[in-house]
């Protein structure tokens, strides 16, 4: 027992002692909190900590998506979309996503998920919207240990289907999975729900900058890769075998947002960032800057001869891993008179270390006079690309 | 889809491979950290016909 202290609306406030040294926060005689020799607990007696930072995930609430700017894309077998995830099929256009701004009360977007046909999903067919969650992410939930922790999986979900859905939790050497279900019970309907999914006590987990844990939803699953729900399994499973397959619907559309990942056995209130720090954490794994100026300077560099150019960009936050750079679109170098020249070539040095808080870049040029300082910036191109990532 | 080798002329020695793919043109480090290079390992392992060639 414990010593009780109950509010409610008919005696208002009532103390019941006990000698235990324990205390019980109630409201109408329903325990909410516990303060024991433990310390502080929720009323199922977990330990009460500091949420910040709670949410494994990064860009829960589909806010970020710095790619497309919430234009529809057709994904292929891998391809990011909003901030942080990826989808992949791998037959040719069963779906298309966007960033959407259909979401339920307390968020402004969700993803949406719309399937092009009806289409037979076949065994070794794969259709899913997934994250990848860095070790270090995770390295607290202890997996592959006897000490690995419970963790809850929370969601928005919203589909014109209904029926039983399917998801799973794979390792980075996908040969660890925990397929898991989720029930839609009304169509067109904004509903919140949870799993809780006890830790894996075997296999491999990177606690590193590594591929931690990855967090799948299944649009459509071959047999070949569904599994087994509500066990931890060997093997490569991203769904739960009998799950509903939003492809095999032609027009059917299936929306999520307020994702989160927490240790714990229950899902608690989603954890809101400010839109800066949303978009700081996704910009550790993907960076662009926006080229909607015609000329829009992008970082200093100099002229080290006639054909080459060095700028040192920095970076807003570390990046995970040595990025890969992609650019398109014109691009020139503006120097001191008449040292402005088409760049072109670009690469990226100072590479192969972690945590990058800047890197050097490299331009074809070919200019008169060597040694002055010289911007990059587009070229009179405002649909001109220049983006670095160190994504999964 | 097409990949080719960089030589990094003050080192003498390749450091990245350019990936020509949909009108982009990506650079990626030899780094075994690098998603897009353990793609492009893979792509070398998967047929002796995938050999780059230096950029010229």
């Amino acid at each position: 027992m414990a010593t009780i202290i109950n509010a409610d609306t008919s005696n208002g406030l009532k103390l019941t002692s006990d000698t235990s040294g324990d205390l019980e926060l109630q409201s109408g005689g329903t325990t909410k909190a516990k303060i024991t020799s433990s310390g502080l607990q929720n009323a199922s007696g977990s330990a009460i900590t500091s949420q910040a930072g709670k949410n494994k995930i990064i860009n829960g609430d589909m806010r970020i998506d710095q790619r497309n700017g919430g234009a529809s894309v057709t994904p292929t077998a891998g391809t990011y979309t909003l901030d942080r995830y990826r989808a992949y099929q791998n037959a040719a256009g069963k779906f298309t996503l966007q960033q959407s701004s259909t979401a339920p009360v307390g968020f402004s977007n969700s993803v949406a998920i719309t399937s092009t046909s009806a289409h037979t999903v076949a065994a070794g067919e794969l259709f899913l919207f997934m994250q990848y969650i860095e070790g270090y992410n995770v390295a607290d939930l202890e997996y592959g240990t006897s000490d690995a922790q419970t963790i809850t999986i929370s969601f928005w979900i919203r589909s014109s289907l209904t029926g039983t859905f399917g998801g799973a939790l794979l390792n980075g050497a996908e040969d660890r999975n925990y397929p898991f279900t989720y029930t839609i019970s009304s169509a067109d309907t904004w509903e919140k729900k949870s799993v809780t999914i006890a830790g894996d006590t075997t296999g491999t987990w990177l606690k590193t900058n590594g591929l931690g844990l990855q967090v799948n939803f299944s649009l459509g699953m071959g047999s070949t890769y569904s599994g087994t729900a509500g066990a931890w399994a060997s093997g490569a499973k991203f769904s739960a075998t009998g799950a509903t397959s939003v492809v095999s619907t032609s027009g059917a559309t299936w929306y999520m947002t307020g994702l989160q990942v927490e240790k714990g056995t229950t899902a608690t209130p989603f954890e809101n960032l400010q839109y800066g720090q949303q978009l700081a954490r996704c910009q550790r794994y993907f960076y662009t800057e926006s080229q909607a100026d015609a000329y829009h300077n992008l970082m200093n560099g100099f002229y080290a001869s006639t054909s080459l150019w060095i700028g040192v960009l920095h970076l807003p936050v570390p990046l995970r891993a040595s990025p890969t750079l992609t650019v398109s679109g014109s691009w020139q170098t503006s120097g001191a008179s008449p040292n402005t020249a088409t760049a072109s070539g670009f690469v990226s040095q100072d590479n192969a270390v972690a945590n990058l808080n800047c890197v050097q870049i490299r331009a074809n040029v070919s200019i008169t006079n060597a040694g002055q300082g010289a911007t990059l910036r587009n070229d009179n191109d405002t649909s001109a690309t220049f983006e670095l990532s160190s994504e999964f | 889809m097409e990949y080719k080798l960089y030589r990094d002329v003050e080192r003498d020695k390749i450091i990245g491979v350019f990936k020509y793919d949909d009108n982009k043109t990506s650079y990626i480090p030899m780094s075994l950290d690098n998603t897009d290079y353990k793609e492009y390992l893979e792509w070398t392992k998967a047929s002796p016909m995938n050999v780059a060639e230096e950029t010229e």
